[in-house]
């Protein structure tokens, strides 16, 4: 399945959670389109463990895929027209 | 706006500043990155009435029953509203302003490193910055970019602090374009990458999840000289940079750089050295009395900067001054005039000659040209920011 | 040593280690399934313990060392070998499940060792119960809209524009469709059947803004979230999901609210959590829930509070007191 960003869809609830059982908040709308496996593929290429250390060793903390959001915010140097 | 709007008690967005020039004034919208241009009557009119207004009394109150002062002042109004800075509400006294306070967990925040054919570095270099705390580094290419050495580089990191790398090298060829794609792609540390002297200005890849972008650009760049560059498409309005200018310099604050040489410099442009990398670690550099003197030169206290409406969210250069003298003096490649609002090319201005030939730039004066685009919209959309 | 119970991909949890870093405070971060061995544990009568954790990826964790806890996410398990050298699938069910029960008998002393050592969040896998809270906030004074829970359709008050939530958490289930997301929805009394699995219901409640308030000891850092006064206002299409994308501003709530809100946080037993609440258009602030595992970044950036560093430094006074 050719599959799209995350895109916002409005009220789409899959038939099977239509049912009267179920409590009367099952509205959903679709929050994500991607096909997973490429989400799965994706995370996997970013290295998975990312340890900071300080001099001593003890320190250590894992990064992951949401850590490459930051920036600094400002141009580092105006080099470039 | 609507006609019942006009009684409303309304207030200035709280994510909005404004920032008063010679002639004119500017409001930011920290939120979206965007900012507008006003005349200096309307920045009155908002700083004198921060509790709160309507807009029919406002428009009284200040067009003093003249009609056609009265239409003038609903109309800049009527733009604010359009560009969603008002903010309707009866209760303005628990909506609060930005806190306008700078800091940032690290010694360094930035660093630069240029690299050409005579740099011989250990990439030690690398370790001793992740340990200032800094997670942003540029790489500056003079020669040919070894996409090897960049790897090794890379590779370095993979237990390290360090955030985000930019690349700017010469483009080469191709190959070597397609090379350092399928690097970013592996790499998320690698943020943007900029050839320049390329065949045409165009975006040649862009990551799908989190940024970055291969970039190709036809400038040309000789080095450290090249630097410097004063323009609109600098302009960032966003909390960090603009809460930094009020306190720190724009440029220097928290940056630390390695010339080709190998002498670290506040930026390699800068022409006082702290040492060099080959025997100097940049925490004895940091360490040196002198290395923060320019840390804090604030906007607000440079000549002509002082009274230009786009000081904080303007970038800045204290390396390349229009009198290199004095470290007060505007950047020598600004071309803004914000006493009669007109972008000039700075670079046949008789009064920068001088600085021009003193800082060794005479033949890369045709480089340096500006462009079509050099005056920035009265208003601009997130999209126009050209920053990340 | 500051001790962080966390999860891998939470960037909340590495911001507030750069400030640690930074401040040059040692601590050791545990995610979700990292592997946990008791080294070794001593109960002695006088000075109580020795507990010594070994960690593939962290070494050796002596308890003696660590000053404060901030559980952000997650739970320390300890680790269960691979039992596949037990050839008899049924015996191998049974010694996984025994070593299961000796670990969570360790795991439950290891929570009641660190309760004595001062800490932010708080180990509850099951978090907080909505309606407990609710109840705790009516009882201090805080307004709180009109709840009502019912599995059948006759009990619902009609003449009231209603809302119907989850009772626990917002179910978000993956389909090989996509993932999906329930919002909080206003009910059309007709669609209704006439019973249903128990839901709750609030009634609709006319807001100038949602207030997202970050309470981390007795300070609250509040932020208003409202939609944008203009729809023709052009945007960036990259940065907002949807077509009405929302500001967030600064807020300041009545100081007599504060501490209210404050004192209900000791009722619940909570350092630090995020507070939902609305401010409706005559002014009035009605609680809806509070939320210990929040996401306080979007409270924070917009507004620039630095909560991030206000943890952190939180964390660091809290270890200066386990030392004293």
């Amino acid at each position: 399945m050719k599959t799209d960003k995350k895109r916002y869809l409005s009220h789409y609830t899959p038939e099977i959670l239509q049912k009267k059982e179920l409590p009367v908040n099952f509205k959903f709308a679709q929050f994500y389109t991607m096909d997973t496996k490429t989400e799965e593929n994706e995370d996997k290429s970013i290295a998975s463990l990312d340890k900071r250390f300080l001099d001593i060793k003890i320190n250590a903390y894992n990064t992951d895929c949401f850590n490459i959001m930051s920036t600094l915010g400002k141009p580092i140097s105006k080099i470039v027209r | 706006m609507r006609k019942n709007d006009l009684g409303k008690k309304c207030i200035l967005n709280p994510s909005a500043t404004l920032i008063k020039g010679a002639s004119r004034s500017l409001i930011c919208d920290l939120e979206r990155n965007s900012y507008m241009l006003i005349p200096i009557s309307l920045h009155e009119m908002l700083t004198q009435n921060k509790k709160g207004f309507t807009v029919q009394e406002i428009s009284e109150q200040y067009s003093k029953d003249n009609k056609q002062n009265k239409k003038i002042i609903l109309s800049y109004f009527n733009a604010l509203h359009r560009a969603d800075l008002l903010v309707f509400t009866n209760f303005p006294e628990y909506y609060q302003p930005i806190n306008m306070t700078w800091d940032f967990p690290g010694d360094i925040s930035n660093a630069i490193i240029d690299i050409d054919k005579n740099t011989t570095y250990a990439t030690s270099f690398l370790e001793q910055i992740a340990k200032l705390g800094c997670p942003y580094i540029q790489l500056r290419f003079f020669s040919r970019l070894s996409i090897s050495d960049l790897k090794l580089m890379i590779a370095q990191l993979e237990t390290s602090i360090i955030e985000a790398i930019e690349v700017f090298a010469s483009y080469e060829s191709d190959t070597v374009l397609k090379g350092l794609i399928k690097l970013m792609k592996k790499n998320y540390r690698i943020r943007s990458v900029t050839l320049y002297n390329a065949p045409e200005n165009i975006i040649k890849y862009s990551r799908t999840i989190g940024f970055g972008q291969v970039v190709t650009v036809t400038t040309d760049i000789k080095g450290h000289l090249s630097c410097g560059f004063i323009s609109h498409h600098y302009f960032i309005t966003n909390i960090s940079t603009y809460t930094e200018s009020l306190a720190h310099n724009s440029c220097l604050n928290r940056k630390i750089s390695i010339d080709v040489d190998g002498n670290i410099k506040n930026c390699p442009s800068m022409s006082q050295s702290f040492g060099n990398i080959k025997d100097t670690t940049l925490r004895e550099a940091l360490d040196h009395p002198d290395f923060k003197k320019y840390w804090n030169i604030t906007k607000d206290q440079i000549a002509v900067c002082k009274d230009c409406e786009f000081r904080y969210i303007c970038t800045d250069c204290r390396a390349y001054l229009e009198n290199p003298e004095d470290m007060y003096s505007k950047p020598l490649k600004c071309g803004y005039n914000p006493y009669t609002c007109e972008w000039e090319e700075w670079s046949t201005n008789p009064l920068k000659q001088m600085a021009i030939d003193y800082y060794g730039m005479r033949e890369m004066l045709p480089e340096f040209k500006m462009k079509p685009d050099h005056v920035p919209p009265r208003r601009t959309n997130p999209e126009g920011n050209r920053a990340q | 040593m500051i001790l962080i119970v966390s999860q891998k991909d939470d960037h909340s949890t590495s911001e507030i280690i750069q400030w640690l870093l930074y401040y040059k405070i040692r601590f050791v971060r545990v995610n979700r399934g990292d592997k946990l061995t008791l080294l070794k544990a001593s109960i002695s009568d006088n000075r109580w313990h020795i507990f010594t954790l070994l960690s593939k990826e962290h070494g050796e964790i002596n308890l003696r060392d660590i000053s404060a806890v901030w559980y952000r996410r997650g739970e320390m398990q300890f680790y269960i070998p691979n039992l596949n050298f037990i050839r008899d699938a049924g015996l191998r069910q049974q010694v996984f499940e025994h070593l299961k029960n000796e670990n969570l008998i360790l795991e439950d002393y290891l929570q009641y060792l660190l309760n004595s050592i001062p800490h932010i969040g708080t180990y509850e896998l099951n978090g907080v119960n909505k309606l407990i809270v609710l109840d705790e906030a009516r009882k201090l004074g805080i307004e709180i809209p009109a709840t009502t829970i019912v599995s059948e359709k006759r009990f619902l008050d009609n003449s009231q524009k209603l809302i119907a939530k989850s009772i626990s958490e917002v179910f978000t289930p993956t389909t090989e469709n996509g993932k999906f997301i329930t919002y909080t929805e206003a009910v059309n009394i007709i669609d209704i059947k006439p019973a249903f699995f128990p839901s709750l219901f609030q009634t609709l409640i006319e807001k100038e803004a949602d207030i997202r308030a970050f309470i981390l000891h007795d300070k609250v850092y509040s932020m208003a979230i409202r939609s944008q006064e203009h729809p023709q206002t052009k945007i960036d299409f990259r940065k907002y999901l949807s077509k009405n994308p929302s500001r967030h501003f600064p807020f300041s709530l009545p100081s007599s609210l504060e501490e209210k809100l404050v004192k209900l946080m000791r009722a619940i037993k909570l350092e630090t959590a995020s507070v939902d609440l609305i401010f409706t258009k005559d002014g009035r602030f009605i609680f809806l829930e509070a939320n210990p595992i929040g996401q306080f970044s979007m409270t924070s950036k917009p507004c620039n509070y630095f909560l991030e560093r206000e943890i952190a430094l939180s964390l660091i006074n809290l270890s200066k007191q386990s030392i004293a």
